[in-house]
């Protein structure tokens, strides 16, 4: 049983006073422990808003580095962080804000081989990671543990919010069964998204966390949140527990972790896998070519807003969920280089026009980041 | 004078349709999907359904808040002045 110090008293004082609370519930927030998965856009005010609550044990999951693009969104990183790693970062951060809780760092990956022993430390997780893989693998993280795990997800203006608890409601896979294609719904790198909008969703997520914890109130359990901020639309949807669930339902087929990318149709970090060496095209010879080969045919496959930001000469531009329809702009004959932001949407763009009977293309490798950073240093990167 | 359904779009449908609701008439789900994809066009039906002209599984359809999977699915019936939402599943974070 925690007991509280008087600067504890004082720092709590607006939770003990209200009666929902009490001295009895900053105690089971104080005995709670809390795994954020992912601390991008959700996990900043998700797990600030945890440490500021009180929350004994916050564990925080990421590897990536804090970038200049992070910072309209992340609050947890200032400007002067651009680089470093955001665990030690935001550890740091945390712990300035409330030194009465521990805070513990796991600088890896999320994985299948990871996942169940970090999580199963913790009484809840929070899921706020930024792709459909480890969606899944959180999922199946808290039905085979049987812990909530307390769910936002965001797209450009929207967010949705549940809390997955599979002993008392449905679960992701009951909710969404089947992932959807690479490519099919854009990322935050992909589509853009307010920045303000983690906030909002973030702020959501770490009330849920806190009413689990001190047992009051009605969570969001079977219940999907879905905000809009542009009209600024709250709706409610209730949600099932499907009895066909492979992992939660009558009959479960899932019984341990499985290979989530695998499952989502993604190879993260080797995309041009499926292509051979002929279809890709490194920067600088795509340099050298755009000046021996007027014919050469440029295709940009990203959506017009990037386009904005910047662009090469020359360029065909057809943002790629569009391109399935407009095929008849382009010659099966021409000699075509298709490029996105990194690569990734072009490499799927010319495994699709290769399907469709295309003769010569070939994806520009690493994208137009690449090419800024090997041959054209006047080009912003975004 | 016709009383017609009220759609709700969400996520990438949203986008693509360049609007978040509107209305439509259909008596089941699947005329009105249907409807949809002639309304919004190619890129739209693409999102809609899969290569076999099966409405995508990431995209969640509820007939006045309830899953359509658990009614009748594409044959499940609808009437005037319900509301009929399409939700596909986002990953941002
Ligand atoms: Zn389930």
């Amino acid at each position: 049983m925690q007991t509280f110090s008087k600067d504890e008293i004082k720092r709590y004082s607006r939770h003990l006073i209200l009666p929902e609370v009490g001295i009895s519930g900053q105690r089971k927030l104080k005995d709670a422990s809390v795994l954020c998965i992912g601390i991008g856009g959700l996990g900043s005010p998700l797990s600030m808003y945890l440490a500021a609550a009180g929350v004994g044990r916050i564990g925080l999951v990421d590897f990536d580095l804090v970038d200049y693009s992070n910072l309209q969104r992340q609050i947890l990183y200032s400007t002067v962080d651009v680089g470093k790693l955001k665990l030690e970062v935001a550890a740091e951060r945390l712990r300035a804000l409330n030194p009465e809780v521990e805070i513990v760092q796991y600088n890896e990956t999320f994985n299948s081989r990871n996942a169940l022993k970090i999580s199963s430390d913790y009484d809840i997780i929070a899921d706020g990671t930024d792709n459909f893989p480890t969606r899944y693998l959180a999922n199946d993280v808290s039905v085979l543990l049987g812990i909530p795990n307390v769910y936002t997800s965001i797209f450009r203006f929207e967010g949705q919010a549940t809390v997955f608890h599979s002993k008392e409601g449905p679960c992701y896979r009951c909710l969404y069964p089947e992932p959807p294609p690479p490519g099919m719904v854009p990322n935050c790198a992909e589509g853009g998204v307010l920045g303000i909008l983690p906030g909002i969703m973030g702020t959501i997520q770490a009330s849920e966390v806190i009413k689990l914890i001190l047992g009051v109130g009605k969570p969001l359990i079977g219940r999907l949140l879905l905000l809009n901020a542009l009209d600024m639309s709250v709706r409610e949807i209730h949600t099932y527990k499907d009895p066909e669930c492979p992992i939660c339902g009558e009959r479960p087929t899932i019984h341990e972790l499985t290979d989530y990318e695998k499952f989502c149709g993604v190879n993260v970090g080797s995309y041009n896998n499926e292509l051979e060496s002929d279809w890709i095209i490194q920067p600088e010879e795509l340099a050298s070519e755009i000046i021996k080969n007027p014919k050469l045919s440029l295709i940009d496959v990203r959506n017009p807003p990037e386009w904005e930001i910047c662009n090469l000469p020359n360029v065909h531009l057809i943002p790629e969920q569009e391109l399935p329809s407009r095929l008849n702009e382009l010659d099966k004959n021409d000699d075509i280089v298709v490029y996105c932001k990194s690569g990734v949407r072009s490499s799927r763009a010319v495994m699709m026009l290769k399907v469709a009977g295309f003769k010569r293309v070939r994806n520009l490798n690493g994208g137009i980041q690449a090419w800024s950073e090997k041959v054209d240093q006047s080009i912003p990167k975004y | 004078m016709r009383m017609s359904i009220k759609i709700l779009l969400y996520g990438n449908l949203a986008s693509i349709a360049g609007i978040s609701s509107t209305n439509i008439d259909a008596n089941t789900v699947s005329q009105l999907l249907d409807a949809l994809a002639i309304r919004y066009g190619e890129v739209f039906r693409e999102k809609l359904y899969d290569s076999n002209g099966k409405p995508r599984r990431f995209i969640n359809i509820y007939v006045n808040g309830k899953d359509y999977r658990f009614l009748k699915k594409s044959d499940t019936e609808i009437f005037p002045n319900d509301e009929v939402s399409l939700i596909p599943a986002v990953s941002g974070g």
